[in-house]
Parts: structure tokens; sequence; C-alpha cells
């Protein structure tokens, strides 16, 4: 077991964390699956509207990988496939109708070697778990991973405590790490929080080398664990996966049924509740704002404040959602010279905001920018919280002046959108930098 | 307030909405409704939902701020050496009141006596320098709003710190059109032409300086300073001073701290008691900036110590290398080099500009440390210029991009042996 200290970074101190507290949730009316979830898939729709399906029954392939599916969550009727332009399928909904009735999902069995529990896991819509590293997308299953990071903490501001999600499950943590190793050639890491004792159960885990890491966000980021433990050479493929998501490949190991539930939290300032629920995959997000869609200026994240996508308040959970967080929107709130005035109450990483003198631990948020979009002039701020080996400013001039190739001498191969995060954060010119970053590895993929 | 909201969202349809009457000039609209409002844009779908609290404007108002004590040291200093020098010798004639002496005249009597008091300084002060920072600030931010509405862009905040810097580092007795030509050369060749706020390589005050002191050397030149008067050219006739540096210049003085003590204490040197650009004479006013810079984090401890340093450094080692009776400004003692000249200011103000220095942490000492060691050299070794700050802080400006190169190059290299 190795530690690790990460000294550049910030955690935000932000109101809203989740009592650690797990009910279940009541069941929803409807359940939906977005395919805007998982970029890059072009989906090929395998129901139609009227249809009546099973649990872990495959709703849609992706085109570009075929035998990637993506399954029902829930047992009932096909309510309506929508479709964007060019009939691109954007999500289909499905109208829960009593008790779960399975499809059945084959597993791999104790002799299946790579490719055939690739094949399982794609079978029975378990596949898009995973990610890989480099580019931060679903791996392609013929994709052969140098090493499988299972990441068992989450350092992002409100997120969901991965061992608080995943405790009781050993079985099923053990089960799925010891199919993990059969997918990859080289080792399955486990990142933890060093010290923290809630994570017993995970230190427990057989055939995994755990690393520990402490120090502020982003420490529990696997773009920072890969960049300590085993730096990606030239060509190199890692796959990366939370400790919630070993659990529900380990679930279906086991069983064979498709993991129709899992734990989220409901975080924010502007949640009706904070506390962890075990709630259906895909569920309507009225389940967790107590039963009917949050109204008001709030803005439902499906993720945590630093990486994650706006929700419509009668939106669905996501495929892999831990943490869904619910901060006020600011719609037409200005600040009189905000700008000119010392703010000791707003919370900023830079001391020119006064509020350093005064520190509170729970700010409350809003969505607003505080100021106007510039070119970038780097005052040092994002050196200060990259956490990884690059400079990211240069990082950013490279993609921007569209030379990818310098991009990825400067680092671009280590980093994705959440790596990258608290240097939009802090930085005073606005600065979208995820997005930079994200066309610069469309760009390298485009270019092969 | 809330008056003030509802009379700005009423004006801004005129700008805002493609098509509307004023819509050409919007960004103009924008930087008057953002300094009243912080903007109302908020964060996109996917990202990042939160963002800190401060923005450029913040930024470039702290170190507005940490220039506030230079400012009012240069108000106060420049009647202060204005009521010294015409004492000397104005005495027996008439004294001729500026526009803003006409509305508070002085009490010549004392002031006569060279027992002026704070108060006519003050005046007198601002008499000149008011005009200085209207003309400064009027002729960048009009050519930086013209260039943001053919670009079609917000009006970035940089030139306000450039706006101050620029009265700061010219003499107080500046004609005004001279300093109008500096400005409009700095903002259009020193910013504009390579983009705008943040893509600039040399420093735009310094670019200032630097056109001026080339084009109208009759009134910039480093070798002496005129104090600043009321008549026609600004000046009090028949009074100049040489500065510290060019008493210390010649080769022929073999022991110029003692030289420099003959007519000026460390004491009025440090607190700057002497004529000259009246903003980056107190050293005590300099330092009050640099502690509030540093407070805040704005500017980067490492190009300060690294200069500070750098200039100490290189005033020993220069002095080991070469013969001992070398003389010149070589024989001051090190340390002196500090409380003579801009170097101060120019490494606390000018040369911490996030835009025209490195990035790098390393490349920051490195730049630090090279301005300190070329304004050393050109202080002792050229036979030309007293002064070496303002062309040494360019010279290494462009050189900033190499200096990362060669940091980020190691930076690449040490990721590739990882391998």
């Amino acid at each position: 077991m190795t530690t690790h200290t990460i000294k550049r970074g910030f955690d935000i101190p932000i109101a809203g964390q989740p009592e650690p507290v797990l009910v279940e949730a009541s069941e929803p009316a409807f359940v939906g699956l977005e395919t805007a979830e998982f970029p890059g898939c072009k989906p090929s729709p395998l129901v139609e509207e009227g249809e009546a399906v099973t649990t872990g029954q495959p709703l849609f392939r992706d085109k570009q990988d075929r035998s990637v599916l993506f399954c029902s969550p829930a047992t009932g009727v096909v309510e309506r496939l929508e479709f964007g332009e060019r009939r691109h399928l954007l999500r289909v909904v499905v109208k829960v109708a009593g008790k779960d009735s399975f499809h059945s999902l084959p597993t791999a069995d104790a002799g299946a070697d790579r490719e055939q529990v690739a094949a399982a896991l794609a079978t029975s819509g378990l596949w898009p778990l995973l990610r890989q590293r480099p580019l931060g997308k679903v791996p392609h299953t013929s994709t052969v991973p140098v090493a499988i990071f299972v990441n068992g903490m989450d350092s992002a501001p409100l997120a969901a405590c991965p061992a608080f999600a995943t405790r009781g499950q050993e079985r099923n943590l053990q089960a799925g790490i010891d199919l993990l190793r059969r997918l990859g050639t080289g080792k399955v890491y486990l990142s933890l929080r060093a010290g923290d004792s809630k994570q017993d159960h995970l230190r427990g885990l057989r055939g995994v080398e755990i690393h520990e890491f402490r120090g502020p966000h982003p420490s529990g980021l696997v773009g920072t664990h890969i960049a300590h433990i085993r730096p990606l050479k030239a060509g190199e493929v890692a796959f990366t996966l939370r400790a919630n998501d070993v659990v529900r490949i380990g679930q279906w190991q086991l069983t064979g049924r498709y993991p129709h539930h899992q734990v989220t939290a409901t975080a924010g300032s502007a949640a009706p509740t904070r506390q962890y629920f075990h709630v259906r995959q895909g569920a309507q997000l009225s389940v967790l704002t107590g039963g009917k869609p949050l109204a008001g200026d709030v803005r439902l994240i499906d993720g945590t404040v630093l990486g994650g996508t706006r929700l419509a308040p009668e939106g669905f959970l996501g495929f892999r959602t831990t943490t869904l967080t619910a901060i006020p929107e600011g719609t037409n709130e200005r600040d009189l010279f905000g700008w000119a005035l010392p703010q000791f109450g707003k919370l900023s990483f830079h001391r020119s905001v006064f509020s350093w003198l005064f520190r509170k631990r729970d700010y409350v948020l809003d969505a607003r920018l505080n100021g106007g979009r510039r070119p970038i002039v780097n005052i040092g701020s994002w050196d200060r919280v990259m956490a990884i080996d690059i400079h990211p400013t240069f990082l950013v001039r490279a993609i921007q002046a569209g030379d990818i190739e310098e991009a990825v001498k400067l680092g671009l191969l280590e980093v994705t959108e959440e790596d990258v995060a608290l240097c939009t954060f802090v930085d005073p010119c606005k600065i979208d930098v995820g997005a930079i970053v994200r066309t610069g590895l469309d760009k390298l993929e485009q270019e092969g | 307030m809330q008056f003030l909201r509802r009379l700005i969202d009423k004006q801004r349809r005129l700008y805002h909405e493609p098509g509307s009457k004023l819509h050409r000039i919007w960004p103009v609209f924008d930087a008057l409704e953002t300094f009243l409002f912080a903007p109302s844009d908020r964060a996109g779908k996917t990202g990042v939902h939160v963002r800190d609290y401060a923005d450029l404007k913040r930024v470039m108002n702290t170190v507005i701020i940490a220039m506030l004590p230079c400012l009012l040291w240069a108000i106060y200093s420049t009647g202060a050496q204005h009521f010294h020098a015409w004492a000397k010798v104005g005495a027996g004639t008439q004294y001729v009141s500026g526009w803003l002496q006409a509305l508070l005249p002085p009490t010549l009597a004392t002031a006569a006596g060279g027992g002026a008091s704070t108060f006519d300084c003050l005046v007198f002060g601002l008499q000149r320098m008011l005009p200085i920072l209207i003309v400064s600030y009027g002729t960048g931010l009009t050519i930086e709003m013209v260039f943001s509405v053919i670009r079609k862009e917000e009006i970035s905040e940089g030139y306000l710190v450039s706006g101050m810097l620029i009265a700061l580092i010219v003499p107080a007795s500046i004609p005004l059109w001279q300093l109008a030509c500096g400005v409009a050369f700095a903002v259009v060749i020193g910013k504009e032409v390579f983009g705008g706020t943040g893509m600039n390589v040399f420093n735009p005050a310094m670019v200032c300086r630097a056109f001026l002191f080339f084009a109208f050397p009759a009134q910039m030149s480093g070798d002496s300073v005129w104090v600043a008067g009321n008549n026609p050219s600004h000046l009090i006739d028949g009074w100049s001073q040489p500065t510290p540096l060019a008493i210390c210049k010649p080769n022929t003085v073999l022991d110029a701290s003692s030289m420099l003590a003959n007519h000026h204490s460390h004491a009025d040197l440090f607190f700057g008691n002497i004529a000259g650009s009246a903003g980056e004479m107190s050293k005590f006013c300099v330092l009050i900036g640099a502690f509030w810079l540093l407070l805040t984090g704005v500017a980067s401890w490492r190009t300060m110590l690294g200069g500070v340093l750098g200039l100490l450094g290189s005033a020993l080692l220069l002095q080991w290398a070469l013969p001992a009776n070398y003389g010149g400004p070589l024989s001051l003692q090190p340390f002196e080099h500090l409380l003579v000249g801009g170097f101060l200011f120019g490494i606390v103000f000018m040369a911490t500009d996030p835009v025209s220095s490195p990035e790098t942490d390393l490349g920051k000492w490195i730049y630090g440390a090279a301005i300190g060691l070329v304004t050393i050299m050109v202080r002792a070794i050229n036979p030309a210029y007293p002064e070496g700050t303002m062309l040494s802080i360019l010279l290494l400006n462009a050189f900033a991009p190499t200096i990362d190169h060669f940091v980020v190059g190691r930076n690449i290299k040490r990721r590739l042996r990882r391998q």
C-alpha cells in the first residue's frame, strides 16, 4: 500500500453535504435512458413504442460497437422513443408496470477468456460503466487495457461517498473485482482516501493493489491517480470505473440479473433532502425531490458542481449517477459593484476577495459566472489547482491554436474535463477550460 | 439600486438586441453596465456549474489599489518639489498660479520661504496629475473602445492598470500632447495589433515610456529632471537637477556612495524626497504596494524576489569581476541600487504583469533575475544611459516566451522519461 500526498488543489467549501443516511426511494412511474450520457455513441433502437420490456432487455445498441447494448432498468411498456435531428435517438422512456421480471443475461463463467468477459459485459448492458484513459470515453469492446483503476474515493465538492454507498456489498465488490482482473493484461488498482476508517470494507478486497491519497480535490480524481500510480505510455489504454460500478458488475455476475438499483445521494443547498437513496436506475428525478418536480430558480445537476450535466426537473436519473446536486440558479441576480467591494462573504480561491479573513465552511453558491469572459490572463491560479505535472495554460493555448501534436506533448492524453474543472472554477477570466480540453480530445480522436 | 437596475435594463434594449439602434457600440454600453452590475451570465449545461467570485475587473482593481500610495505621494511630491524649486529660483519674480491654484491660491509668502503647506503641495500636485491621468485614461480607453467595437468584443480591463502606471512613470512636467502620443502608440502598437489584452508581448505602459524616451528625449532623458511649473511649458525655468544615477554615472566617479550621499540622504531616497517621475520616487510607497500585491496574491513574489536578488547579486558579481577602479555606479553599495532609479517600481508593478512575463514558476525566477542583471549592466557598463530598468524589462518581455519554452520543454522531457 502506498500513500500519495496531493498538494495542489482546492476543496470548495460549498453548502449542502449529504447526510450519511440511506433510505429506499419510492418506485418511479417512468424510467428513462438518455443517449447523451454516452458521448460518441450512435444509438440504434431495438424496441418499438408500446412494446413490453423486461428488466435487462436491450433498448438500443451502439452502431459503432454493435455488441454494446443498453438495457431497460425496469419492467414495463415502452412509452415513447424520442428522436432529435436526423432521427438521432435521444431517449427511451419506459412506463413501469409492477414487479420486475428479468431478461436472462449470460454471465462470464469461470474459464472465460478476455473476449468472453468483454462480450458478456457488453450483452448485459454493463460495458458502458467503463471509461477509458486517455480520452475519457466508453472504450471499444476490442480494447485491451494495461491497467484498470477502481476509484473508491471522490473528492469533488458534495460528491456522494463511495465508501458509504458500497458498505455491506463486500461480496458483490469482490465478484466484480475478480471479473475485472480477467478483462485486462495488468493490475487492478484501487484508490482510497488516506486515513478514512469508513472504507475498511474496501481495504479488505483481494486481488487489487491499494493506493491511498490525501490532500485537497483533485486528490480523488482518477486522472490524478493514474498520474501518480502508473502513468500511461504512448499507445497504452487503461480502464477506469468507480467502486459503485464494481458493485453493479458483481451483482450481475453473482445473480445473472440486471442490477437495476443503485445508491444515489442528493446534495446541494437547494435540495429538499440531502441523503442517500437506494433508487432505480433511470428513475424520474421527482422520486428524489419529494414526489414532484423541483420548482423555482434551481439548477439540478446529474453529478457534482465541478462536472455534471444540467437536468430538467422532470428529467431522469442517469445510467451511472451517484450524486444529484441542486443549487440556486441565480437568474437575474446581479451584484452592484461586485468587483470593487471587499466581499467578506463571497467564496473565492483568490485573496483579492477578502472572505479569506473570515472563512466559512458552507457557502451557498449559484450558477453565475461572477464576471465577464476574457482572454487568458494567467495570474498563476490554474497551476495552483493542477495536481498533474502539466502546464494547463500552455496545453489550452496549443489546443486553441489547433496544434494537437504539441497538445499531446503538453499532456492532453493525461486529462479530461474533470481534471481541469478546478482551473475553470478559479479562473478570473471565466474560461471554460474543460470545454477546450474536450475539443482537443475530439480533434485528436478524429485525426486518429 | 432597483431604480438603477430598471433604468439600465431599459437602456439595454437599445444596444444589445441585434438590429437595434445602437447595437454597433454595445461593447461601450456593456463596459458601463458591468462597471455597475456584475454580468448576468451563468454556467453552461455541462461542465463546471459554480465559479469563483474573483473576475478580471477585481484583479485589475486590486493592482490599482496597490498603486494608490504611489499616486498620493506623486501628487504631494510634485507640489513639494515645485515649491522647493520656486523658493530657490523664483525669489523676486511674480508667482503665476495655475487653474486649480486660481481657485485655491497658495499662501505664497510662506511658500517663497520654502515652507509651503501640505495643502498647497496637494493643490499644485493635483493641478498637474489630474490632467495627466485624464489624458492617459481618456486617450487609452477611447482607443480600446474603438478596437472593441470593431472586434465586437467586450472591453477588457487591462488598460485601467496601464493608464495609472503611465501617469506614475512620466515626469509631471510632460506636455500633455506628448503623453497622448505616447499612450496612443502604446495601446495601438504595444497591445491592439497583437490582439488586445492577454495577447501583447510587451508591457504597454513600458512601451509608452520607451516611446516618450526615444521620441522626446529633451523632456524624458534619464540624465536630469525638471520640476513642474506654471509657465507654458509647465516647467520652473532654470531649475534642473541630475538624477541620482546620473550623479554616479561617470567612470571618473570612484566612490559613488559618498558622491550620492553629498546630494541625497538614504532616507530622502527611500521616502522619495527628491525630484523625478513622481510616482516611482518613493520606495516606501512602492513597498506598500508590493505588500498589498503579495497579500492579495495578484502579483508573483517569484518575479519580485528574483529581480531583487538578481540586482543585488549582479552588482556584487560585477564588482568582483571588473577592476577595482572601474568606478561609476558599480562603486555604489549593492543595496543602493534599489534606492536609486526606478528599479523597485519596475520590478513590483511592471515586471509582474502576468501577460508579458513568463507563466511558469521557474521561468519567473529566471526572468526576474535577468531583469536585475540587465539593469545593472546598463547602469554600470553601458556608456549612454544612466538607468536600465525600462530597457531590461522590455528586453526580458521579449524573451519571456523563450524562457517558458525551455521550462515547459523540461516538463515534456520529464514526462517522456517516465515511459
